[in-house]
């Protein structure tokens, strides 16, 4: 019992640790929590909004609340469970293969038993949070919005309790699979990006239907008739299938409440109980090292090609970021993914807002696209130091210039934002949506923004590096704040250019001075940028030590 | 023959001097005006208490720790006002291996012949010959990550030693080494230095330093307690542990 208490205290320290006072830093915290709650704002407000107007529906002339209020949390359950399924998976995998720490625990005389019941336990709390993050401010805005009573919300605490019980049951049956495949994907490079590629791929195309419907319905002012009786029995059919979730919204609702506690709690029941063995099975493996065992490949491929420093060093940061499929991931997402989002979000608001306002406006558009875009994916250059983890000290011990180190990060980063700008910018001009000057502005605007903010990220990373977790630690959300200030900077000249200087002076002589505007700020922001990495650049990365 | 190198001094090869080093402003040093010279041709042993200063020292030297106060060169060369040209002649083996381990070894030995600027027929000549040294063999061509500790001991010696460094330092290298790689470390150690080069290492193994070292530095608390050459090491008259152990150890530690 006392091991058990032990380990407990253990993972409870480690969770507590980005907190403790020598770690905190309050303006990252501060930033953190500005933007979480900017984010439940928008959900809260959406949500409460489509629920307001979900309910009222009348199929005929009869409204049917409950039954309304049922397919909604049905819904919302569902979606509480996927991502749980999602998040714990990825929780519990990461306990599995966290060799360092087996290896320190299994030296030790610890019961493997304990071992996996501190990280079951420890999953089961992680996705209770995240439940009771997301349903608290959704249930309270539905209890306000549905004239539902207080109770709901405290039904809505009782069911958080069960959705990671059930979530924590698919987690468990995907966690060995899933272990496998990325261990496999893990050694096979090209096939992972291809694969992450093709996925992103399909998600974008998923992504066009759907804004493509939406900007038809829009315009066509078809979307008022959404609801109408054919989709409801649809939704309604669907979400009567939708167990275990249904009986969780009914007992949200009141609905035959005891009845339907009983069978949550059944539900939790077995799901613990198939929870508890098929973990066992996991971690029992993991414990005896069944699951850590390296198959190494053999690969003879000798080349002793002379290079030069700075290409070496940027081989070696492709190397390393294609051999590690998180980072595989976000890099060549960006260079896939950034295009496609251009061109779709730039399709359904050129159209909308030409429609709105009666004036040509694609141009800005294009560019508060491509720069919002470009700069908020730049975020995977915050970790451009920590990534390093303790081999950055490596690079200290060797005869290269700690400049040439940190701009073969920035020319690598680079690499893929221009890449991926320039796609971008192709995309727009071949669509029709802008011409090939306009083009060469947007990229060249667009190209310094992006160069700002990845100095700019490069150097938060290296002025505070999270080498031990190597996720570019407080410098990630720096990186998203000073974007969405960019981001808005260039939406503001934009909308100055396209809706008064256009009005107020002949349209092209509006669009180039807006353009001019627009020019001068990004050099601005590079120049800002390129001054703060480089200031005091050499006397920093000395005294940085992983 | 050790006499002889003694006795007939090569120049200076590394030269600390009034080195001292904390942690943070607060704290006291952990290398407290620490001075000594290295010559072309020796082999040196650092030896101390676990905490005495030896790797902090180490790491001023490589350039991996600032450091504040006190000179050190390389070859004449200031590694805090000419860092590239001081490490230039410097080949380092760490106490925690840092070769990346999401290259392959071969891969991480041609990064480093890069970074040397080692042309590819002399890289190639090289890799071959501390490969038929260290035998790695088909573990070349696997990621480092896969290494065992000593493995990667062993392509973090090759890589150190692949631009054949004027100075060579390693950091506790016999650690985890198996006895064959660990003679021919040791073998290879002394061959280095006959050829004129310069080899610090620092140890816990105090029979190795005695049998392999010119000249042995003893640090106790970041301060130097004595610089031996081959002759006052003979001349102890003890072993060198004993010595050791009379010398840095306080009765109140027991």
């Amino acid at each position: 019992m006392s091991q058990f208490k032990a380990l407990l205290r253990k993972e409870f320290k480690t969770k507590l640790a980005p907190f403790k006072k020598e770690k905190r830093d309050v303006f990252s915290i501060l930033i953190n929590v500005f933007l979480t709650l900017s984010v439940c704002a928008v959900l809260i407000v959406v949500f409460g909004y489509f629920v307001d107007t979900y309910v009222s529906v009348k199929i005929g002339f009869e409204s049917a609340i409950v039954q309304r209020e049922r397919e909604i949390l049905t819904i919302l359950i569902t979606v509480l469970i996927l991502i749980n399924i999602i998040v714990g998976t990825s929780k519990i995998n990461r306990s599995i293969s966290d060799h360092m720490n087996w290896q320190a625990l299994l030296s030790l005389p610890i019961k493997s038993a304990d071992i996996f019941k501190t990280k079951l336990i420890f999953v089961y709390f992680d996705l209770l949070i995240l439940t009771l993050l997301a349903m608290l401010p959704l249930s309270i805005t539905f209890c306000i919005v549905a004239n539902a009573s207080f109770l709901f919300v405290v039904t809505g605490v009782l069911v958080s309790l069960i959705i990671p019980l059930v979530a924590l049951l698919f987690c468990s049956l995907l966690a060995l699979p899933v272990y496998y495949i990325k261990k496999f994907l893990s050694k096979n490079y090209i096939l992972t990006v291809i694969l992450f590629c093709l996925i992103l791929v399909a998600f974008f195309y998923l992504y066009s239907i759907i804004l493509g419907v939406l900007k038809s319905l829009l315009e066509t002012g078809e979307i008022k008739f959404i609801f109408n009786e054919e989709n409801i029995s649809l939704i309604e059919s669907i979400t009567s299938a939708l167990y275990p979730a249904n009986i969780l919204a009914d007992v949200m609702l009141l609905q035959n409440f005891w009845l339907n506690m009983l069978w949550a709690v059944l539900i939790g029941g077995v799901c613990f109980g198939v929870t508890y063995l098929a973990t066992k099975f996991i971690f029992d493996k993991a414990s005896k090292n069944q699951l850590l065992k390296i198959k190494d490949y053999s690969k003879k491929e000798t080349s002793y090609k002379k290079r030069r420093v700075l290409t070496s060093l940027i081989i070696k940061e492709y190397i390393s970021v294609l051999r590690t499929p998180s980072f595989s991931f976000q890099y060549f997402a960006t260079t896939i993914s950034l295009p496609l989002m251009v061109f779709v979000t730039c399709s359904l608001v050129t159209s909308l807002v030409n429609k709105l306002i009666f004036i040509d406006c694609n141009f800005e558009i294009a560019i508060i696209t491509i720069a919002m875009f470009s700069i908020l994916t730049n975020t995977f250059c915050a970790t451009n130091i920590s990534r390093e983890r303790k081999y950055f000290n490596f690079t200290k011990t060797v005869p290269i210039d700690y400049r040439q180190i940190v701009f073969s990060k920035v020319i690598f980063c680079s690499i893929a934002s221009l890449i991926s700008i320039l796609i971008s910018v192709i995309a727009l001009v071949i669509g029709g949506y802008i011409n090939v000057l306009q083009g060469l502005l947007s990229f060249i605007i667009t190209t310094l923004l992006s160069l700002g903010i990845i100095c700019f990220a490069t150097r938060k990373d290296l002025n505070k590096p999270d080498f031990d977790n190597q996720n570019g630690g407080t410098a990630v959300s720096f990186v998203i704040f000073f974007g969405l200030i960019i981001s808005s900077g260039v939406a503001v000249i934009a909308l100055l250019s396209s809706l008064y200087l256009k009005t107020v002076m002949e349209p092209l002589t509006g669009e180039i001075v807006g353009a001019t505007i627009l020019f001068v700020f990004a050099i601005l922001v590079f120049a800002f940028s390129l001054f703060y990495l480089l200031k005091g650049l050499g006397k920093k990365y000395s005294r940085t030590v992983a | 023959m050790s006499n002889d190198i003694s006795s007939n001094i090569g120049k200076e090869v590394l030269v600390v001097k009034d080195l001292k080093k904390r942690y943070n402003k607060n704290a006291d040093f952990t290398v407290k005006g620490l001075s000594f010279v290295c010559h072309e041709g020796e082999v040196v042993g650092i030896v101390g208490r676990n905490g005495a200063g030896k790797s902090t020292t180490i790491k001023c030297i490589t350039g991996l720790h600032p450091f504040d106060e006190g000179e050190i060169s390389i070859c004449g060369f200031d590694i805090v006002k000419e860092p590239i040209k001081a490490k230039y002649h410097l080949g380092y083996v760490p106490d925690v291996s840092l070769a990346f381990d999401k290259m392959t070894g071969i891969e991480y030995l041609n990064f480093i012949a890069d970074i040397f600027g080692i042309d590819s027929d002399v890289r190639k000549e090289r890799i071959e010959k501390l490969d038929s040294a260290f035998g790695l063999n088909n573990a070349l061509y696997r990621l480092i990550n896969s290494y065992s500790h000593g493995m990667k001991q062993k392509i973090s010696v090759m890589a150190s030693i692949l631009p054949e460094p004027d100075l060579w330092i390693l950091d506790e290298p016999l650690t985890g080494l198996d006895p064959q790689t660990s003679s021919v470390l040791k073998k290879l150690m002394k061959d280095y230095a006959t050829k004129g080069h310069t080899v610090i290492f620092s140890s816990h193994n105090l029979d190795v330093v005695e049998k392999l070292c010119d000249r042995v530095i003893i640090i106790s608390e970041g301060s130097l307690v004595k610089d031996m050459d081959r002759a006052e090491i003979e001349a102890l008259g003890t072993s060198l542990e004993e010595y050791f152990v009379n010398n840095t150890f306080d009765g109140d530690d027991l």
